[in-house]
C-alpha cells in the first residue's frame, strides 16, 4: 500500500513537474533591473507567463554557456553585459533580430546594434540602454574649493588629463590631504579603456594599447600624490565616499569630491547607496569621453517561443511609452534616440540639484563606440587589474607589471597569441 | 545480517532482516554511480582529449596534457620584407608563422588625425568610428619614449618533429644561415608536468594547509587532552567544545567577506585598531602582501576546523579504556608521560584518520582562498590553490575543460602518494603489536 502511494506520488510530481514547462517565458539575468522592467511588460501584458531567473554575474556564464549549448533548461531571453557579450555574437546562440532592429529599432543609437552585429551584418540583440560615462560631483566641496559649482564651469577646469590632475592637487592642498579627487584608483580603469584603439583581442592576439600603459602611470601618479581615496572599487570605503562618511584609518574623515561613473551609476550606484547627499551633486563629462558597461537583450536561438520572447525584447528596448516611463523613473539613458529627445529637453534631475543631465548625456552618446569589446574582457581585465595594483603600490616595476600581465593571459587562454 | 524474533499476534515470527540493508544502502549507491562515479571516470577521460570551447568536439590526445615536447623557432632582428618573404615560404610548405612586421600595405601613422601633440585641445569627437582615440589625451607627458624598434620577429610554435624539419629546410632555402637556425630553435616543453603555474599552486596549497593544519592539530590535541582529564574537571566542557565548532557552520562567502572586511585597507576595523591604539606609523595593506594574505587564510582555515578536530580527538580519547589512565596515575606516572606514553600510541588509529582527511580536505581547499580577494587568488597568485587553478581553467570565457581536467587527474595522484605515505607511515606500528598479541 505504501509502495503503491510512494510511486503514484512521485509520477504526479513528475507530471506536474513537466505541464509547468508549457507556454511560459524564461528569462534569465544578472540583476534584478530586467525583473523591475517586466513589471511594466506584465502590466500591459497580464496573460503573458514570465519566469525570472537571476544568477549572479560572477557565475552567469559559467551557468548560461552549458544551458545554451545543450538547449536543456536554456532561456528564451537572456541579457549579456558588455564584459562578455562580444563572445556570443558569433556563436550561434542569439538568435536574429535584424528585422526588429531595422525596424522598430530603427532609432535605437547605432552603437548598441554595432556591438552585436556579426560578421555578416546581422544583429542579435537589442539594448534598452546607452551607457556614457561621465564624473558625478559633490556641489559642496566644488563651492569650497574650486569657487563655484556649476557643471559648464567645472567641466572647463577638468576638461582633459592634465587639468584633472592640477585640479586633484588643488583640492589636496587647499584641504591639507583631507579631500581627493576620487575615493579608488580603480575609478580610472574604465576612462582609459573605452579610450583604446584597439580591442584586448584582434585575430586571436592579445593587443595591449598604449593607453593601457599610460593607465599604469597615471594610477601610479595618483597613489604616489595622494589623490585618491585608497579604497578598492565597489567596496565599503568606496560607497562611504559617497555617503560622505569615509574615514581613513585614524578617523579623519576623509571627503571624496567625485566618481567616474556612467548612465546607469546614478540610479543603481549613487541614488541607491548615497540617498541623503541628495541635490548636492552635479554632472559633467570629466576629462575624457568614455563608455562603460552596458546590457544587451536577446533570444536564444534555439528557443520554442521565439514570437513570445521578440516581441517582450521589442518591448522593452523600443516601446516608447516603457521607454519614456523608464527613463523617468529611474533616470536611466534609454538608447531611443527618439525618445531622449523628446524628454531632454525637461529633464531635471533632483538628486542633481535639479541639473537636466539627460541632455548632456544624449550629446555624451554619440562619442561611444562599441568596437574596443572583446569577449574576453572580463578575465583579462581582472588580470590587468591586479598588475596595475600591484604597480601602483611599487611592488614591481612597469616591465614586470606588463610581463606579468601577459604570462597571466597566456596562462587563462592558452590559445591566444601573446607577444 | 541480523535475524531477530519478533512478537506478532501471539506467534512468534523469525523476520530475516538481511535484505533491508541492501535495500537502504542502494539510493546512495544509485545516486553516487550517477553523480559522482561518473563525472569522476568522465573526468579521466577528458584529461586525454582536447576539449575546450563551448563545443563539446573533441579528439583523443594521449598524454599529451600531462606532458609534452614541441619545437620552435624565433628567429629576431629581421628586416620588415624579409620577415614577410619568411613567413610565406613556411606558410608555402604549409607552416604557419608569426611576424610583428607591419603589413607593408599599412601606412605609416603620422598622418593620423588623432595623434594631436598639443594635449591641452580637446579630444575629438567627429569620428563615428572611435571613441576619443587620442593617445596623446591620457599621457601625463612624463613618460619617456618608447625605445626604437630593432627588427621583426618570425616566430613558428609548436612544431612535431616533421613540421620541425620541413620548417628548417624551408627557412634554410630562404637563405637563413644556420648559425641563425641554431640560435632559433629551441625546444618548448608544455602540458601538466612542465606548467610552473600548476606547481606554483600545489606549492600554494601546501604552505596554506600546513600553516593551517599544525597549530590546528597541536591545539585540538591540547583541548581534547584538557576536556578529557578527569582531574582537571574543566567545567562547561561541552560549552566549549560548541562555541570552538561554531565556525565550521558559517557559510565560507560570509566568513571571506567577514575577514576581507576586517582586515580591510586603509580603514579596516583591524588597520583602525592597530593604528590608533597601537600606534603603528600607517595602515597595513593585508591583502597586498603575500605573508599577511597566507597567514589570514591559514588563521581562516584554522579557525573553521579546528573544532571539529578536538571533537574526532575526544572521541578517540574516549575510546580508551579509563582503566588504563586510572593504572598509570596509580603507578605515579605524571600528566606527560601519560599523554605521551598512553594517550599518543592508542590515539594513532584516530589521528591517522585526522590526518589522511583533512590533507585530502586540505589539498583541495578552494572557497575561503577564491573569496577572499579577486577570485585568481592574488596577490601575485599568492593565494591561488590548484582547486582555483582549476576553475578558473574549466569556468572561464577559455573553458579549457580538459586542461582542467588533466589538472584534477593530477592533483588526485599527488593526494593518493600523499595519503599512502601518511596512512602508511602511521600504520607500520600498528600492525606490529597485533601480530604479537595473536
Amino acid at each position: 500500500m505504501k509502495r503503491f502511494l510512494m510511486i503514484a506520488l512521485s509520477l504526479l510530481v513528475a507530471g506536474g513537474a513537466m505541464a509547468q514547462d508549457a507556454k511560459k517565458l524564461v528569462v534569465w539575468s544578472f540583476t534584478d533591473e530586467l525583473q523591475k522592467m517586466m513589471a511594466y511588460y506584465q502590466k500591459d501584458n497580464p496573460d503573458v507567463k514570465i519566469e525570472f531567473t537571476l544568477v549572479p554575474n560572477d557565475v552567469y556564464q559559467s551557468k548560461l554557456k552549458p544551458v545554451l549549448q545543450s538547449g536543456q533548461g536554456a532561456p528564451d531571453v537572456f541579457s549579456l553585459e558588455a564584459g562578455y557579450v562580444k563572445g556570443y555574437v558569433g556563436s550561434g546562440w542569439m538568435g536574429d533580430l535584424t528585422a526588429l532592429a531595422n525596424g522598430a529599432g530603427k532609432n535605437t543609437i547605432q552603437y548598441t546594434k554595432d556591438v552585436v552585429t556579426d560578421a555578416n551584418g546581422k544583429i542579435h540583440g537589442m539594448s534598452w540602454q546607452a551607457t556614457p560615462g561621465a564624473f558625478f560631483y559633490r556641489r559642496s566641496l566644488a563651492k569650497q574649493y574650486l569657487g563655484t559649482d556649476d557643471p559648464v564651469k567645472v567641466q572647463a577646469m577638468i576638461k582633459d588629463l592634465k587639468s584633472f590632475v592640477a585640479v586633484a592637487d588643488k583640492l589636496k592642498v587647499a584641504s591639507k590631504g583631507s579631500t581627493v579627487m576620487i575615493a579608488s584608483t580603480g575609478d580610472l580603469f574604465q576612462v582609459f579603456k573605452s579610450g583604446r584603439k584597439a580591442p584586448w583581442v584582434v585575430n586571436n592576439t592579445l593587443i595591449v594599447d598604449p593607453v593601457m600603459t599610460s593607465l599604469l602611470d597615471t594610477v601610479k601618479l595618483f597613489h604616489d600624490k595622494g589623490y585618491e581615496g585608497r579604497q578598492g572599487q565597489w567596496s565599503e570605503g568606496w560607497f562611504a565616499g559617497m555617503k560622505g562618511t569615509l574615514k581613513d584609518e585614524k578617523s579623519n574623515p576623509i571627503s571624496v569630491f567625485g566618481y567616474l561613473l556612467p548612465t546607469w551609476g546614478l540610479p543603481y550606484v549613487l541614488k541607491q547607496n548615497a540617498p541623503d547627499t541628495s541635490g548636492d551633486w552635479a554632472m559633467v563629462q570629466g576629462p575624457i569621453p568614455y563608455f562603460w558597461g552596458g546590457t544587451w537583450l536577446t533570444m536564444y536561438s534555439k528557443s520554442k517561443m521565439k514570437p513570445e520572447a521578440q516581441k517582450l525584447i521589442e518591448y522593452l528596448t523600443t516601446n516608447d511609452k516603457f521607454l519614456t516611463a523608464w527613463a523617468k523613473d529611474t533616470g536611466d539613458f534609454v538608447s531611443k534616440s527618439t525618445v531622449v529627445d523628446a524628454i531632454k529637453g525637461t529633464y531635471s534631475e533632483a538628486y542633481l540639484g535639479g541639473q537636466n543631465h539627460y541632455a548632456q548625456f544624449a550629446e555624451m552618446a554619440k562619442n561611444v563606440s562599441g568596437k574596443v569589446l572583446s569577449g574576453f574582457d572580463q578575465e583579462i581585465e581582472t588580470i590587468f587589474q591586479e598588475q596595475m595594483t600591484a604597480y601602483q603600490n611599487g611592488e614591481k616595476d612597469k616591465a614586470t607589471a606588463i610581463k606579468d600581465f601577459k604570462e597571466g593571459v597566456s596562462s587563462q587562454f592558452p590559445d591566444l597569441k601573446v607577444n | 545480517m541480523a535475524q531477530s524474533k519478533v512478537r506478532k499476534s501471539g506467534q512468534i515470527q523469525r523476520v530475516r532482516f538481511d535484505r533491508w540493508g541492501y535495500i537502504f544502502i542502494t539510493p546512495f549507491f544509485l545516486i553516487f554511480l550517477t553523480f559522482q562515479l561518473y563525472p569522476i571516470l568522465n573526468t579521466f577521460y577528458l584529461s586525454f582529449t582536447n576539449m575546450k570551447g563551448a563545443s563539446t568536439e573533441h579528439q583523443i590526445v594521449g598524454l599529451s596534457n600531462f606532458g609534452r615536447a614541441s619545437q620552435s623557432i624565433n628567429l629576431t632582428g629581421v628586416e620588415a620584407e624579409k620577415a614577410h618573404s619568411l613567413v610565406k615560404a613556411l606558410a608555402d610548405a604549409g607552416i604557419t608563422a608569426d611576424t610583428d612586421a607591419p603589413a607593408p600595405a599599412e601606412t605609416s601613422t603620422a598622418d593620423d588625425p588623432f595623434s594631436l601633440g598639443d594635449a591641452t585641445t580637446e579630444a575629438p569627437t567627429a569620428d563615428a568610428g572611435m571613441s576619443s582615440g587620442n593617445p596623446d589625451a591620457f599621457s601625463l607627458g612624463t613618460e619617456t619614449d618608447a625605445e626604437a624598434p630593432t627588427g621583426f620577429f618570425v616566430k613558428v610554435t609548436g612544431l612535431e618533429k616533421d613540421a620541425f624539419d620541413k620548417a628548417l629546410a624551408t627557412l634554410t632555402v630562404a637563405g637563413v644561415s644556420s648559425a641563425d637556425l641554431t640560435k632559433a630553435t629551441e625546444t618548448i616543453y608544455a602540458g601538466l608536468l612542465f606548467d610552473q603555474k600548476f606547481w606554483q599552486a600545489f606549492s600554494n596549497t601546501a604552505i596554506l594547509f600546513f600553516f593551517n593544519f599544525v597549530p590546528q592539530l597541536f591545539f585540538a590535541l591540547v583541548f581534547a587532552v584538557w576536556f578529557t582529564d578527569v582531574s582537571l574537571k574543566i567545567r562547561l566542557g561541552g560549552f566549549f567544545k560548541t562555541i570552538f565548532y561554531l565556525p565550521n557552520i558559517i557559510t565560507s562567502a560570509s566568513v571571506a567577506v567577514l575577514f576581507a572586511s576586517l582586515f580591510g585597507y586603509p580603514s579596516g576595523p583591524i588597520n583602525q585598531a592597530a593604528v590608533q591604539t597601537l600606534n603603528l606609523p600607517e595602515a597595513i595593506n593585508f591583502f597586498r602582501s603575500e605573508i599577511w594574505t597566507r597567514g589570514i587564510v591559514s588563521f581562516i582555515q584554522f579557525w573553521l576546523w579546528f573544532g571539529s578536530t578536538i571533537i574526532v580527538l575526544t572521541a578517540g580519547i574516549l575510546g580508551i579504556s579509563p582503566a588504563l589512565f586510572e593504572s598509570a596515575v596509580v603507578d605515579g606516572a605524571k600528566p606527560g608521560q601519560i599523554f605521551t606514553r598512553i594517550t599518543l600510541p592508542l590515539l594513532r588509529p584516530i589521528m591517522s584518520f585526522t590526518l589522511v582527511t583533512s590533507l585530502i580536505g586540505g589539498l583541495q581547499m578552494f572557497d575561503i582562498p577564491y573569496l577572499i580577494t579577486n577570485r585568481r587568488g592574488d596577490p601575485a597568485g599568492s593565494i591561488t590553490t590548484t582547486a582555483i587553478y582549476l576553475y578558473n581553467q574549466a569556468f572561464s570565457s577559455a573553458n579549457n575543460y580538459s586542461y582542467a581536467a588533466t589538472i584534477s587527474v593530477g592533483m588526485f595522484l599527488l593526494i593518493l602518494v600523499l595519503a599512502g605515505i601518511l596512512y602508511t607511515m602511521m600504520r607500520d606500528d600498528d600492525a606490529v603489536p597485533k601480530k604479537a598479541m595473536k
